[in-house]
Parts: structure tokens; C-alpha cells; sequence
């Protein structure tokens, strides 16, 4: 057996061996993870943003205003079908329009009203907020979820995908059925889409009115 | 007595000659019991050395919620456990090696066992099984509280009880009616 001296001294000569292990060990560990983490840092900074997809800021008005009115992009307007509503949404007359040129027109004007009540999230000049139309003519104006409307026209565009998209114009409000999105049109709009719908005012709606 | 711990907290605060003290006072007591579990005085001393080395590499782990005594025999048989798990099952040893393992081991029994009547109990000690001899040690000769030797052997206070009670039940047979008073 050793003595005391001998002893202690293997004691300390132990202690420094495993002091430098451990300095040693904790070297190498950081030698691999910095490494490691930069790559891994590297990697997400370049793959991640590819994996995930990225809003276009530089958007258009006119395709903003597309997808607002549920708008159907690289599909083809075929047809319109106009249905003259009446009171409980009966059908009174029904008008098709198969010309491709004029339906995708008359489409374009109808989703420009979404174009311009989207922007900025404000009316565009002359045209009244729903809100507003609302707040004038609460009485008349339906607060359910879903549309109910009591008269006014409905509007089908059929496209070459057979897809629809319905419009109901109601007065002075214009609503997209899929979206439920409502926009109040001004009169010159209106006026402008019941000429290139090629609609003349009924009697009924001139009584209602 | 508080078994090192304010010779330990010089040590920590820089003083170098108050780890000479806790290893004047401590280590042939942990070699002994280390002994009692690898049976190789050799190997005890190796492994009290590391358990002291563990003192100056791992300053802050000892919190000093119980002596350094017991703390230093907690490390001793835990070291002394692992290197049972790991060495040979038959350890052959030259026969010139095995006479000088045997004088050390006796030249530390008198170390330890200057009293008579210790002497008497420690060789009654080999015929009781591992347990009840560790905790008769570490009560016995090792002086330590019922509360400690619990925490060196890992056990609690009433199986250290229960161990005790039955190492002396036997140890008065082996020993007879005179043995008893050495208790």
C-alpha cells in the first residue's frame, strides 16, 4: 500500500487527468455542434421559404378583385342566365345569353363593383358602403346569414368547366351567392349593369320601387 | 465532530493542508470499508483514491446536507458496486502478490481495529451475510448514525434497524454470552 504522501499525490494526479477530460470532451462536443447548428441554420434559411407559399404583395387590383367576386381565372365564361325573382324568390322570367364575348363583358362589369368596393376596403366615390345601405334602408333589408331575397335578378355565368358563379343584384346591393360577399352599387353602376344585362324594369319593380 | 465538512469548506475557500486532514482522518477508514466489499486491498485503495479524487474534481456536488463521512462512503460503495459489476469473475493472483495483499490487509486492521474488541467482532463478521456485516461496519466501527449508514447503504431507517437487530441476534450466538458485552 502506498503512503500518505503517495496517496495524496495520485489523488491530485487523478483529479488534473479527469479536469482535462472533461475540458477535452466539452471541446469536441462543441466542435461538432457549432458546425452543426450553422448548417442547420444555412439549410433553413435557404429551403424553408421554398417549402412554404408566399402572398404576392405585387398582386393586381383586377385579380384581388377576381378572387374577391369568387371570380373563376383560367376557366371560360360560356353563358349567362338572367332570372327575373319575385316575391318568396319565384322565378318570373328567365333570360339566356349564349354569346361568349358579351357574357364574359357583362361578367368583368358585375366583378369590377367587387374590384372597387375592395380597395382600400372602402366605397369607391359615389357608391355607398353596405353597411350605409344598410343603415338607410334597415326595414327592407334582410339580416339573415344566408341571402333571402324577396326580388331582383339572379344571375348565372356558366363556364366551360361547368362551374357557376351567381350574382343576385337586389335593389341597389350586389351579392356573390358562393362568397356571400355583398357590395351596394351606385346608380350609375347599376344603371350600367342592367344595360349590358339588356334588362328593362318591369312593371312589379317599378310598383315596388 | 462533523466528520470533515468544515475542514472540506476550507479546502473549498483554498486551503490546501485541510484536504491532508480529511485524508488523515478518512481514508484508511474508507479503504477498510471498501474492502468488505471487493475482498482486495489493493483495489480498495484504488477506489478510495478515485472517491477522494471525486472530492477535488466535483467540488460543488457535496451540499453538506450530511457529513463528508458519510458522503465520502456513499462515493466509496458505489465506486466499490461498479467495480464488482465489472471485473473478472476469477481473478488470478501471483502467490508472492497474495502474501503482501494479506500483511497489508492485517497491517490496516490494526489500523483500524486497535481496540481488542473490535478485533473480536470483525473476524465474527465473516460468518454473517454481506448486509448486516456493512451496517454492523459502518455503526460499529465506523461510528456513524443509524440515519447515515441508511443513506451509505441506500436502505432505510428501518431496514437498517431490522439488519442490525438480526447482525446481533447472530453475533451473540457466534460470539457467545462474553461476545455480547463487546456489543
Amino acid at each position: 500500500m502506498r503512503n500518505f504522501d503517495e496517496r495524496k499525490a495520485e489523488v491530485f494526479r487523478r483529479s488534473e487527468n479527469r479536469i482535462k477530460e472533461r475540458k477535452r470532451n466539452r471541446n469536441r462536443f462543441l466542435a461538432l455542434c457549432i458546425p452543426l447548428c450553422l448548417i442547420i441554420t444555412v439549410m433553413s434559411v435557404t429551403m424553408l421559404p421554398s417549402l412554404f407559399p408566399v402572398y404576392d404583395k405585387n398582386m393586381s387590383a383586377e385579380d384581388e378583385g377576381r378572387d374577391s367576386a369568387g371570380g373563376i381565372e383560367s376557366s371560360v365564361i360560356l353563358t349567362m342566365q338572367v332570372e327575373l325573382l319575385g316575391k318568396d324568390d319565384a322565378l318570373q322570367s328567365s333570360v339566356m345569353n349564349e354569346d361568349a364575348n358579351a357574357v364574359t363583358q357583362i361578367y368583368y362589369t358585375i366583378e369590377s363593383a367587387f374590384v372597387s368596393a375592395g380597395e382600400n376596403g372602402k366605397p369607391a366615390a359615389g357608391q355607398e358602403s353596405v353597411e350605409d345601405f344598410e343603415d338607410k334602408h334597415k326595414e327592407n333589408y334582410s339580416q339573415s346569414t344566408t341571402p333571402t331575397f324577396s326580388s331582383g335578378y339572379k344571375i348565372t355565368f356558366m363556364t366551360d368547366k361547368d362551374t357557376k358563379v351567381v350574382f343576385i343584384l337586389n335593389g341597389n346591393t350586389l351579392t356573390n351567392v358562393q362568397t356571400n360577399e355583398k357590395v351596394a352599387l351606385s346608380e350609375d353602376q347599376r344603371s350600367q349593369i342592367l344595360n349590358d344585362l339588356g334588362v328593362v324594369l318591369t312593371s312589379w319593380e317599378v310598383e315596388s320601387e | 465532530m462533523d466528520n470533515g465538512a468544515s475542514s472540506y469548506r476550507r479546502f473549498l475557500d483554498g486551503d490546501e493542508s485541510a484536504f491532508d486532514e480529511i485524508m488523515k482522518e478518512l481514508f484508511d477508514n474508507l479503504v477498510f470499508f471498501i474492502d468488505r466489499y471487493v475482498h482486495d486491498i489493493h483495489a480498495a485503495e484504488d477506489i478510495a483514491i478515485d472517491a477522494f479524487s471525486d472530492l477535488v474534481v466535483n467540488k460543488h456536488r457535496y451540499n453538506f446536507k450530511v457529513t463528508l463521512k458519510t458522503y465520502l462512503f456513499m462515493l466509496g460503495r458505489s465506486r466499490a458496486l461498479n467495480y464488482i459489476k465489472h471485473r473478472k469473475v476469477i481473478d488470478f493472483v501471483e502467490l508472492t502478490e497474495a502474501d503482501t495483499a494479506i500483511a497489508e490487509q492485517e497491517a490496516l486492521e490494526d489500523i483500524i481495529l486497535a481496540d481488542e474488541r473490535k478485533r473480536v467482532v470483525n473476524n465474527a463478521l465473516n460468518s454473517l451475510p454481506h448486509d448486516m456485516r456493512v451496517v454492523v461496519h459502518l455503526i460499529y466501527f465506523e461510528d456513524l448514525s443509524y440515519d447515515e449508514a441508511a443513506k451509505v447503504m441506500k436502505k432505510n431507517r428501518k431496514q437498517v434497524d431490522n439488519l442490525l437487530y438480526r447482525a446481533k441476534k447472530e453475533l451473540r450466538i457466534i460470539l457467545g454470552k462474553d461476545g455480547e458485552l463487546l456489543l
